[in-house]
């Protein structure tokens, strides 16, 4: 969970520009739980029960059968995890919404092994904030 | 360190670990597929209005999207699980 350690270490900046930042993921709350309390994250993680807010916001993918069978392989029950009789799972994504709601930037990945950077995301949300 | 050489030293462990090569193939497979269909294309826009929601914190508390943005521009972090 190196994101959301970076993140924590970044939430400073984020407080300097007024913003409230949360993480979103469909895994069931006590797993959301467990991970800020082993972590020390002090912002929120919300549940998205059955991805419904990542569909709302063109995030959710499906996750094809031999994609299921490694990830089988590799120990992870995901529809036990999430509560869900599903495989879905949202792109990883950071989204900037200014006070109005509307969307000032969006970065989704579709290699889960990238992630933007903290500061990138602070320095689009403070050059979205001059416009 | 930035994220990004943090994330490239996990990759590196995964690829050195115990997973056999045709998973790793499958699984690399998958992310070039989505890279070339343009998933991230289907995501809302810049400029679009971000659609409401209510859902439940660690803490029990119901959070909307109004409120995170009541004092101040929301950053919304979505990632896929603890796994």
């Amino acid at each position: 969970m190196a994101e959301l350690e970076a993140l924590q270490a970044s939430l400073p900046g984020f407080e300097d520009l007024g913003a409230t930042l949360v993480g979103i993921c469909p895994q069931l709350p006590e797993h959301s739980a467990e991970l800020k309390a082993r972590l020390g994250l002090t912002f929120e993680l919300l549940h998205d029960a059955g991805n419904r807010t990542a569909d709302a916001y063109g995030l959710a993918l499906d996750t094809p059968p031999e994609v299921v069978e490694v990830e089988r392989r590799l120990g992870l029950d995901l529809p036990t995890f999430n509560g869900t009789r599903d495989w879905r799972l949202p792109m990883p994504a950071s989204v900037c919404v200014d006070r109005g709601g509307v969307i000032r930037s969006m970065v989704a990945q579709t290699d889960h092994t990238l992630r933007p950077e903290p500061e990138a995301t602070i320095e689009r949300l403070r050059s979205g904030l001059q416009t | 360190m930035a994220l990004s050489d943090t994330l490239e030293e996990i990759r590196n462990a995964f690829e050195a670990g115990a997973t056999p090569r045709e998973d790793i193939r499958i699984l690399d497979a998958h992310v070039e597929f989505l890279s070339a269909s343009g998933a991230a294309e289907q995501a809302l826009p810049e400029g679009t209005v971000a659609p409401e929601f209510a859902m439940p914190a660690t803490t029990g508390a119901t959070v909307t999207l109004s409120d995170l943005r009541a004092g101040g521009p929301a950053v919304l972090v979505w990632f896929r699980g603890n796994w």
